[in-house]
């Protein structure tokens, strides 16, 4: 093969990954263009599967920023009563302890996934842990909604003739099924 | 003290307890975590001139490799492109221009490598093409060695005994081109001083060819800030040795992974040239 030849094959290798990548979802000229021309720096990327189940942990901590921040809005209020305030403080305990448990849940399954060939990193368990921080990243995406629905509820509350009962029986109801997402160490410790 | 501050002191701890830093590295701890995320590229060029440690540390993140990439790519390329159009004006304005022989032919008969021609006027490499011909054999020559040699940059990061994945080697090495075109970039004027020097006081043409073959070597002397940066970022993965190992052979994996790097740095610089050569004769042959 001449220096064209080989050219050419490259250069098709190449358009080959960028249509690839292009199906994919990814429509960055510059990104793709660089794709076809240097295919080979970012082939590991490519090949390497989807990322979103390993990196969805920054996103929950952002979210869950913001939840917990709704949550001390919705304690600072005046009316609110002492059961409320303490609910307040479990739950935010409670997703301290789910973050924790999915950011060594990530951990291991990163490890797992960067080093395939150690025997200690494959079989079921590895599934079910992933299977476990998948419910546990969704229950914690579940309570930070029910936290935004809760903060439209109290401006709804706000309505004048509402009263402090009400308005705390519903807080109560709405916050009791939340914070309730895995923490259990059991299935990271089997992974360690 | 918010949840959230709790919980990145707590990642701050269970990381460090995990990946024990050296001494070096000790002063990054606070921001060990949450290092600056090198989102844009100015932000990148500046770690990579102020703070190369902590875009070590940075680049270990997995979740940032993949947008780094084209990012440093960018960088590296614009490195080498910014030379090349120097390059191109010292070609046009010295009245010299090259011409490549094909390494075979150097090989079999002994011709001179790099043959210099007299040319009309400046503008001549730009209109025969001779300048985008190096503008693109630099560029895209010395990003290429950088591909073929991955996989040996990889293999020798095993055989010391380092975790490591594909992802970290082309970041790494990456990281190491870009690093390697600042350095060109910041000794560019020093080039420039040195061929208006040369042209203002009409040196004698034999003088102009070594400046010239002295513009074609800059690369490889930037190249050398380069291999420091590889150098130091794949010394800092040693932290990742497997614990088993005493102190004693810790050490020892540690100076052979040096060397690995070291070797390897050696068969890119022979390889780089050879490519940028081929690349930029093969264009011209056209």
């Amino acid at each position: 093969m001449d220096f064209q030849q080989t050219a050419l094959m490259y250069l098709l290798i190449g358009l080959g990954l960028t249509v690839g990548i292009a199906g994919k979802g990814r429509r960055n000229a510059g990104i793709l263009l660089a794709t076809c021309l240097f295919w080979p720096l970012f082939l590991p990327f490519l090949v390497g599967g989807s990322e979103s189940s390993v990196h969805e942990t920054p996103d929950i901590l952002v979210e869950f920023a913001e939840a917990e921040r709704a949550l001390d809005r919705i304690s600072s209020m005046t009316n609110i009563g002492p059961a409320i305030q303490e609910r307040v403080v479990a739950i935010k305990a409670a997703w301290l302890q789910q973050c924790e448990w999915l950011v060594e849940a990530d951990r291991i399954l990163n490890e797992n996934r960067q080093f395939p060939q150690d025997e200690s990193n494959r079989g079921p368990a590895a599934n079910e842990l992933r299977i476990r921080r998948d419910q546990t990243a969704q229950a914690l995406r579940s309570d930070v909604l029910r936290v935004y629905e809760l903060a439209v509820a109290i401006q709804l509350w706000k309505a004048p003739g509402a009263n402090r009962e009400d308005l705390n029986s519903l807080l109560l109801a709405q916050l009791a099924p939340l914070g309730m997402g895995t923490t259990d160490s059991a299935g990271l410790a089997e992974r360690r | 003290m918010s949840t959230l501050n709790a919980l990145k002191e707590t990642l701050n701890r269970t990381r460090s307890e995990k990946n024990p830093v050296s001494p070096e590295v000790i002063e990054l701890q606070d921001d060990e975590v949450f290092v600056p995320n090198p989102s844009n590229i100015p932000m990148l060029f500046e770690l990579l001139l102020k703070r190369p440690r902590t875009l070590d540390r940075s680049i270990r993140d997995e979740s940032r490799q993949a947008a780094l990439i084209p990012k440093l790519l960018l960088i590296a390329m614009g490195g080498f492109v910014m030379y090349g159009v120097m390059m191109g004006l010292t070609i046009g304005v010295s009245g010299w221009t090259p011409r490549l022989t094909r390494l075979a032919s150097v090989l079999e008969s002994g011709n001179a490598l790099i043959e210099f021609r007299p040319s009309g006027s400046p503008l001549d490499a730009w209109r025969d093409g001779t300048a985008f011909r190096l503008i693109l054999a630099y560029a895209v020559g010395l990003v290429a060695a950088t591909g073929i040699c991955l996989p040996s940059l990889y293999f020798y990061g095993l055989l010391s005994g380092i975790r490591l994945s594909m992802r970290d080697v082309v970041v790494h090495a990456l990281k190491s081109k870009a690093t390697a075109a600042i350095a060109l970039i910041g000794i560019l004027p020093i080039y420039f001083v040195l061929c208006l020097t040369a042209m203002v006081f009409r040196l004698a043409p034999e003088v102009i060819e070594i400046v010239q073959w002295l513009g074609f070597a800059f690369p490889f002397l930037g190249g050398v800030w380069g291999t420091r940066s590889l150098y130091s970022g794949f010394l800092g993965l040693a932290d990742t040795l497997p614990e088993r190992l005493e102190e004693k052979g810790r050490i020892q994996r540690s100076i052979f992974l040096g060397r690995l790097v070291v070797a390897w740095s050696v068969c890119y610089s022979v390889i780089a040239p050879i490519m940028v050569f081929t690349i930029w004769e093969r264009l011209q042959s056209r």
